[in-house]
């Protein structure tokens, strides 16, 4: 049985938008039903450039975004509509090698699942970016700024959601630097990969324990993989001096 | 046709040229008896050893000489031992080092081009599962997301949702059906049921089952002769026109409209579909008869077909010693094009014809 941490109702009093992009008209249908059903407005995009387009028009509060798409596919999608401004990704796909998911996280994407999912899951996977994306833009509009953090040879600063490397600006996805904003905070202590998702992603299902691991993956890709250490058995850890 | 790895060092190898493994094992005694006699000889007489150091003298020299003569003739056989091995756990990459022309050798080329031809079927499976997989992804997500629609309150379950999910179930059904069609074809226990038959009542006939799909697509059916006759599995071409006319109804654009042909062309039938969809470019021609092969690899999701009506089209087409391949048509859509060998000038009465 799938246990959720969090309330399921969405937490803000307005309305919020949610873009579907999705090729197959009745799983399309399908979400969108189910979504609508939890409070939300839905907007369907049936291929790539409508997408990209409906993207534009409607400034969805998150967009749920299906990998195999006709005219252009999913990840250049993506790509597009971050590139306009930040707004968070579910990826649904159908192939589950990890490389298509590297690349996938490569682009922005904040989380994913496999085709055939439950759409009960992708609704509370919703749920937890979308407080995800509240809960940091009140950290952005918190004030009292919180003290940009210094650890091994990477500073970041959770005001401006910035991450420097040896003075280097490293770009990593909201979801990528939660992650790492949240094993800074207390170098050395070690999280399972249920903790991570319970306090980084904010919902506990057995199937995102994967999530974990290729964002874990991506950032050791980007910072180096030095910096977050496996604790085999236990789960990660960023280490003080690495 | 997996690549073979560069050969490793061969270390000289004398007896690579000769091509029979009996004429390399007289070579090897005779030379061998050969040197024994000579270098006893030489001992005894020349430099007056006694007979029993100059016996083991003569017996070294033959056995440096016979180790040198038979290098390389049994390595492939230790090699092809080790490959057998690897190949059990699923390493189909090890080669067999085969430079002699004799038996050895030529059994070692062989060993070498199956184990490539392993590599190439164990490769073909696995991209099966893996598309066999995928096909099954799309639908299933559709079900699994409308009933739990369904039992949490999300949706009513009206006819029209009942529909699209029978929709679903019955993509399913005939993806399993075409998979079956498929390895029995391949594996040959679909013997054909061979028979001349009449082509314009299986044309009609294949067109008709066509139309109850209610797509909006007019077909039409232009037989030169109302005779005509083929020479063939009739129920097998049935479900070649089948699957060619299901394709060029998918393909079209709304409203259009698709042709089929048949005529007598020497002593062959041909039958030809048409279509005014976007058409398959010259890239395509031979790939869309691949299994799970798409002109447009995401356009498909949506419009049922699941890549396997071509590969078993041509499968049949095969089995009756026939041709079919594209064509372009101008300025668009797509002429698919079946030679069946064997027409019949001679008119038949129709209750002779068997369908």
């Amino acid at each position: 049985m799938v246990s959720y941490s969090a309330s399921l109702a969405p937490s803000a009093s307005t309305a919020r938008t949610i873009l579907v992009i999705e090729d197959e008209p009745s799983i399309a249908d399908a979400i969108a039903a189910r979504l609508r059903s939890e409070g939300y407005i839905v907007e369907i995009a049936s291929d790539g450039p409508t997408g990209v387009l409906r993207c534009a028009e409607t400034q969805p509060d998150a967009v749920v975004l299906d990998l195999m798409l006709p005219g252009i596919d999913g990840l250049e999608v993506c790509e597009r509509i971050q590139a306009d401004r930040p707004v968070p990704v579910l990826m649904l796909t159908a192939r589950d090698s990890e490389q298509d998911l590297l690349v996938g996280l490569g682009v922005g994407a904040d989380d994913y699942m496999t085709k055939p999912f439950s759409s009960r899951e992708l609704v509370a996977r919703v749920h937890a970016l979308l407080r995800r994306v509240e809960r940091s833009r009140l950290d952005g509009t918190a004030t009292k700024p919180r003290e940009p953090i210094s650890v091994a040879d990477i500073d970041i600063d959770p005001t401006t959601r910035r991450v420097h490397q040896r003075g280097e600006d490293v770009h990593l996805t909201p979801t990528e630097f939660d992650l790492v904003l949240f094993l800074a905070e207390t170098p050395g202590a070690v999280y399972t990969r249920e903790d991570l998702l319970e306090q980084v992603w904010g919902y506990a299902v057995a199937s995102g324990l994967r999530t974990v691991d290729s964002h874990i993956r991506a950032l050791r890709r980007k910072l180096g993989n030095d910096l977050i250490r496996t604790v085999h058995g236990v789960g990660y850890a960023i280490e003080e001096a690495a | 046709m997996k690549r073979l790895p560069p050969r490793p060092h061969v270390p000289d190898r004398p007896l690579d040229a000769v091509t029979s493994i009996k004429v390399k094992l007289a070579t090897l005694i005779v030379g061998a008896v050969g040197i024994t006699v000579f270098v006893f000889w030489f001992c005894i007489r020349i430099l007056h050893i006694w007979p029993s150091a100059a016996g083991i003298i003569a017996g070294a020299v033959a056995l440096l000489m016979v180790s040198r003569l038979a290098r390389g003739m049994t390595s492939p056989l230790r090699e092809m031992a080790a490959a057998t091995q690897a190949m059990t756990k699923g390493d189909y990459s090890q080669t067999i080092t085969a430079t002699s022309h004799d038996e050895v050798g030529r059994l070692a080329a062989a060993f070498n081009q199956m184990a490539a031809e392993l590599a190439e079927t164990d490769r073909v499976r696995r991209d099966l599962v893996a598309n066999v997989s995928h096909e099954l992804r799309t639908p299933l997500t559709s079900l699994q997301a409308t009933l739990e629609n369904l039992i949490d309150g999300v949706a009513p379950a009206d006819p029209r949702t009942l529909q699209t999910m029978l929709h679903q179930v019955e993509r399913l059904g005939r993806l399993v059906t075409q998979l079956l069609d498929l390895s029995r074809l391949e594996a040959g226990t679909m013997p054909l049921d061979r028979h001349p038959f009449a082509i314009e009542p299986l044309l009609a006939h294949a067109v008709r089952e066509q139309q109850l799909t209610d797509s909006g697509i007019a077909i039409e059916v232009d037989v030169e002769d109302h005779d005509l006759v083929a020479d063939g599995d009739p129920e097998r071409v049935h479900q070649v026109v089948a699957n060619l006319l299901e394709n060029a109804v998918r393909h079209s654009p709304h409203g259009g409209s698709v042709q089929v042909r048949a005529r007598r062309t020497a002593d062959s039938v041909t039958i030809e579909v048409l279509d005014e969809g976007p058409g398959i470019t010259p890239g395509d021609a031979d790939r869309v008869f691949e299994r799970f092969y798409r002109a447009d690899s995401a356009r498909a999701a949506s419009d049922g077909g699941a890549g396997l009506g071509l590969a078993i089209a041509r499968w049949i087409v095969d089995l009756h010693g026939g041709d079919i391949h594209p064509e372009p048509r101008d300025p668009h859509g797509c002429r698919m094009v079946v030679t069946l060998p064997g027409a019949h000038s001679l008119p038949r009465r129709p209750q002779e014809i068997t369908q």
